[in-house]
């Protein structure tokens, strides 16, 4: 079955990407800025129309070739969260670019990244499903060096693609372990024919490495820090609200397939969930700048979703996975959100004096009497971040707790008590920093402070406003989890 | 006619709103005449009613829509119109309409002048929903609001006062111990929707009576609780330690709220509930004696008290006591009788008490409300005095003025039904004689003792008005239920029901007013060229021996501070120190342990890519070996 809504999806933002910078290079500068919004409210187009036909049961599909790509829910949850911050991203970027050259690369790679994320969460064979993984992050590594005339922005460069690239040099090397092992790369028939023989458990140990490092699993987590906080502003949110979470689907993909592998996936997701969160969030406590201690917050919230997922394994129950794809969904908008107002307050308080300098959490001192929808915003965002109800991060966190303490198996109910505990310790560092934020003494940073432009605050309010929505009627997206979930768990069979 | 009930409640509100938009940008006398008017406008109202029960006594109960459901709990917002709660509501608006006027004069020149005003109209209108509310649920709502409107105003002046928080400390005084009420109030409104399914008056009342046997422990324990609210909210023993120390609040605002209308809700919401209450034999006789007591125990320490103010508070808890024996008595139209004749008598002698410190204050003294710094004002101040001595007079029970006639019915029930509480009551009245005379004494007569008393000139016209229009009410209010007429009996006799109204006793009205003489009698002797060389007194004419002790009722307090307060410091002292040793601990020992995994793991952060990669591998290493021996 061919449905063309669904091949524009994929193929829209791909396609386009060229297309944005010949614009940018030939025609002004600001054109390619317009094509590349006008592409994404396209894609929405094409995404609703999908949405629109997506029944529930087996998605439409289009071949190229021996290439087949399917639509389930992975990939319309996917291409949710990856086109609303494209989107948001694209409408909020033009003031932290202002002046600087190259920016056609930028949109086009911001679309192409977005393209290749949809594509990624498509793929039914193992090859293409590491083809668009490379996809993506090639776009990735070369948007997190864009300040290119910034030595530490060229550092956190170069170890994202050094650490990236051995990354998916141990992935390639499990699709040639599998493919000589099964004879076959389509995922659905590798599920059938895998087994527990140790060149099987070697290429689940290659998978879960060398994706691990993508999604920033502990200890493959080194080059996040800097890779999120030297980016653009926009970029960090795209990474850490979108890209990583598509390194995570990718994984799932790969587990889902070599389920029959090992008994222990569900113990070693757990494992891995665990460590996640604690080391994200005791590595998050001592940090002086803002973007670096959200890059670790992530670190965190990754391991939120595997403890989800790790339950859902572990138990074979629905609740733990649709808690995790949830709470991916929301920590795209909490972590996408949060970064667009660093990287505002950053522009306000530096970049629009022209000093290029990271944001430390002092000088963010009275930043919230300064620039109210921004602090107000960022409340927002560290609160839902932090659990606290009724907000987004709550309600996601709340069924990955939920889903464990249903089963009544005292180890998931260990693990779901482990994840509250962690988020209690969070807060240890949200709250102290809205502290500084609604400080009554302005550090001389703010008192210099320019104001933002609307471009910058309309995405702000946006994603502010989805995030008290999606607490207050957290089941807006239950059926689209739910597809998802039973996507992933029932693969093939 | 009754469907226009919800106005009495717009109006004050209405006020309220204006000022709350406007006020402060208005000139001065704007508020307060604007709240005066919405006041005014709400007795308008309220005459309608009493005209409109004149020829449909039944009353009505108007509902406006529905305000809670859950389960079988359905409290409606509808207020009921009957004679009671008409009753009520023309004291309540009358008086406080006086009072707004008076109010305009009294606060002139305050900064805060729009603030009092809107705290007034609320008092309004919460008052109103309270006696209006036809069911217990709503009339707690009204309970609540006007302990919040006394709350606020007692403290009104909050930086003033001893060290500047003494009035701050003084309206949570009152909060507190009115919430200790509230609590008995809530558990009985629990216990009756536990046993009857309802909250609404009528459905209350009749199932009461169908389900609960007379004398039932559960009735009794419903009643008592409702009684612990009756002692909270009108200063009743024990809970009445916070009404003298409300009058740090404007002497209006003690007019109004601390004499006139919000002790008297429990009088009310006795009457209201005494179906109930004749189910409990038991509790009828604990309402007779507590306010039998506190009738004489409030009188005996208002006769000690030196700050003029204080004088009127006491006198105010002993009046409420007469009140509450008589409801507990049954004599139900005695106690609303005397619930208006006080009232206007009170409320005058507050408001003429007030004036005179508004007149010392016009002669230098600031806030001076010590009476042995008074005396001779009776030259200076005729009006005030003229008036004073009316409210005096009324207050001590001498006939023909209307203290007289209320406070003999109580009487009357006390002698018919138990003569301990008679005689309780007949030596509070005597009392009650002998500290007004006092006062009278110590205020107006003699010399002036002070600069601010010789100098003290007279009210304005705006104050004194009302206290003349008070001062008739004070003299004929009597007329509402004369003896062999009794229209307030007739006419509560629709909603209540009373026992046979009892014939006017001779014997006992001589004896209580030769009683109120001599007890003025002796007052006059010892008090008229000023207080003695030493007080608190002592000598052959003192009748009680442990006076001393009474005379300023600290014990009152001192008792609570060693019972109450000094064991619940100790016990949250304890409870720091162990909150120190445990907790404290725990918490250090969490965050050093944070903080070292942090630093610790902050050391694996090198940035060193070579070591980052090595990582990689090594993770590939271990993950293998894991899968391996899994």
């Amino acid at each position: 079955m061919s449905d063309p809504t669904f091949f524009w999806l994929i193929w829209l933002p791909l396609l386009a990407a060229p297309l944005v910078y010949l614009v940018g290079r030939l025609l002004p500068e600001w054109l390619c800025r317009w094509l590349a919004l006008a592409v994404c409210l396209l894609a929405w187009v094409a995404l609703g129309l999908t949405w629109a036909g997506w029944t529930g049961a087996s998605g439409p599909q289009f071949a190229l070739g021996e290439v087949t790509l399917r639509l389930d829910g992975v990939t319309l949850l996917l291409a949710l969260v990856s086109l609303s911050l494209t989107t948001l991203v694209i409408l909020y970027s033009p003031a932290t670019l202002a002046g600087l050259p190259g920016q056609e690369k930028y949109y086009a790679l911001l679309l192409a990244l977005c393209g290749s994320m949809i594509g990624l969460s498509s793929a039914t064979d193992l090859f293409n499903l590491w083809l668009w993984f490379e996809a993506t992050a090639l776009a990735s590594y070369l948007l997190v060096a864009f300040y290119r005339q910034q030595p530490a922005s060229l550092e956190a460069g170069l170890k994202y693609l050094v650490q990236g690239v051995a990354g998916s040099v141990l992935v390639l090397f499990g699709v040639a372990v599998v493919l000589a092992a099964t004879g076959s790369l389509v995922l659905a028939e590798i599920r059938v024919a895998a087994s527990s023989t140790p060149v099987m458990l070697a290429a689940a140990a290659l998978f879960v490495t060398g994706f691990g490092v993508k999604i920033a699993i502990v200890p493959l987590h080194t080059w996040l820090p800097d890779a999120h906080s030297q980016a653009p502003s926009g970029i960090s949110a795209m990474l850490s609200g979108a890209v990583i979470e598509a390194g995570l689907v990718a994984l799932l993909r790969v587990v889902a397939a070599l389920a029959g592998v090992t008994a222990s996936w569900g113990l070693l997701l757990l494992g891995l969930g665990a460590i996640n969160m604690l080391v994200g969030n005791l590595l998050a406590l001592p940090q002086t700048q803002l973007k670096r201690l959200l890059a670790f917050s992530s670190i965190s919230h990754v391991g939120v979703m595997l403890t989800g997922i790790g339950t859902a394994v572990y138990s074979g129950e629905l609740l733990g996975m649709q808690g995790a794809l949830f709470h991916l969904l929301t920590h795209g908008l909490m972590k996408g959100l949060a970064f667009l107002i660093a990287g505002a307050l950053l522009y306000g308080l530096h970049q629009a004096q022209d000093e290029h300098a990271p944001l430390t959490i002092e000088e963010m001192s009275g930043a919230g009497w300064r620039y109210p929808l921004a602090g107000l915003a960022l409340a927002v965002a560290l609160l839902s971040l932090g659990g606290v109800p009724p907000l987004a991060g709550f309600m996601s966190k709340w069924q990955v707790l939920l889903a464990g303490l249903a089963t009544g198996r005292s180890l998931l109910i260990g693990a779901a008590l482990f994840t509250a505990f962690n988020s209690l310790l969070s807060l240890a560092y949200y709250i102290p920093l809205l502290g500084i934020v609604y400080r009554r003494e302005p550090s001389a940073a703010v008192q210099a402070a320019r104001p933002l432009p609307a471009t910058m605050q309309l995405p702000i309010a946006i994603l502010m406003l989805a995030i008290v929505l999606v607490g207050l009627w957290p089941d807006l997206f239950s059926g689209l989890t739910q597809d998802a979930g039973l996507a992933l768990l029932a693969l093939g069979s | 006619m009754f469907a226009l009930v919800p106005l009495l409640l717009i109006f004050p509100l209405a006020g309220l709103l204006l000022n709350l938009l406007t006020g402060r940008r208005w000139r001065e006398p704007a508020a307060g005449v604007v709240a005066t008017v919405a006041t005014g406008l709400a007795f308008g109202v309220a005459v309608l009613l009493l005209v409109g029960l004149r020829s449909e006594p039944a009353g009505a109960i108007i509902t406006l829509g529905r305000w809670l459901q859950v389960g079988t709990l359905d409290i409606p917002i509808a207020f009921q119109v009957d004679t009671l709660s008409v009753t009520m509501a023309l004291v309540v608006t009358g008086v406080g309409t006086l009072i707004h006027i008076y109010a305009i004069g009294y606060m002139q020149g305050d900064p805060d002048f729009s603030r009092f005003f809107i705290y007034l109209n609320l008092f309004i209108a919460a008052m109103l929903l309270l006696v209006l509310a036809d069911n217990f649920l709503l009339l707690f709502v009204g309970w609540e609001g006007v302990g919040l409107c006394s709350y606020l105003l007692i403290s009104f002046w909050f930086d003033r006062g001893e060290g500047g928080t003494a009035n701050a400390s003084a309206g949570r005084k009152a909060f507190i111990a009115n919430r200790v009420g509230d609590f008995g109030l809530i558990m009985a409104m629990i216990l009756l929707f536990w046993q009857l399914g309802t909250l609404s008056f009528r459905e209350v009342f009749a199932r009461a009576e169908a389900t609960f046997s007379v004398g039932e422990p559960m009735v009794v324990a419903i009643t008592l609780l409702l009684l612990l609210g009756v002692t909270g909210k009108s200063a009743q023993i024990p809970l009445f330690i916070w009404l003298p120390d409300a009058m740090a609040g404007p002497t209006p605002v003690s007019a109004l709220i601390h004499a006139a209308t919000m002790v008297t809700a429990g009088i009310y919401l006795m009457a209201r509930a005494q179906l109930l209450f004749a189910l409990a034999p038991q509790t009828q006789l604990a309402v007779a004696l507590v306010g039998g007591a506190t009738a004489l125990l409030a009188a005996l320490v208002a006769g000690g008290q030196v700050d003029i103010k204080r004088v009127l508070a006491y006198s105010t808890i002993s009046q409420l006591g007469f009140m509450v024996a008589a409801a507990g008595l049954g004599a139900y139209t005695a106690a609303l009788f005397h619930l208006v004749t006080h009232a206007c008598f009170k409320a005058l002698l507050f408001l003429s008490a007030g004036s005179v410190i508004h007149g010392l204050a016009h002669g230098g003294g600031h806030d001076m409300q010590d009476m042995r710094q008074m005396g001779g004002l009776r030259q200076r101040m005729p009006v005030t005095f003229a008036v004073y001595l009316v409210g005096a007079l009324a207050l001590a029970g001498l006939p023909p003025l209307a203290g007289f006639f209320s406070k003999d019915e109580i009487l009357a029930a006390a002698w018919a039904e138990n003569a301990p509480v008679f005689y309780l009551l007949l030596l509070a009245a005597f009392g009650t004689a002998y500290y007004m005379g006092r006062q009278i004494c110590l205020v107006f007569l003699g010399e002036g003792r002070s600069e601010p008393a010789k100098r003290a000139a007279e009210s304005p016209r705006l104050m004194t008005l009302p206290l003349i229009a008070l001062a008739l009410l004070a003299t004929f209010a009597g007329l509402l239920n004369l003896p062999g007429w009794l229209p307030l009996g007739h006419w509560l006799g629709e909603t209540l029901a009373e026992s046979e109204h009892l014939p006017f006793n001779w014997g006992l009205a001589g004896t209580a007013t030769l009683l109120a003489l001599l007890g003025g009698g002796l007052a006059y002797r010892r008090y008229r060229l000023g207080p003695p060389a030493a007080e608190p007194l002592s000598g052959w004419e003192e009748f009680v021996a442990w006076w001393l002790i009474l005379t300023t009722g600290r014990w009152i307090d001192d008792l609570t501070e060693e019972f109450v307060r000094e064991p619940y410091r100790r016990f949250s002292r304890w409870l720091v120190r162990a909150d120190g040793a445990v907790f404290h601990w725990l918490e250090g020992g969490l965050a050093a342990g944070v903080r070292g995994g942090a630093g610790w793991l902050r050391q694996g952060q090198t940035g060193q890519l070579n070591w980052n990669v090595l990582g990689i591998v090594l993770s590939l290493v271990l993950l293998l070996l894991l899968l391996r021996w899994a």
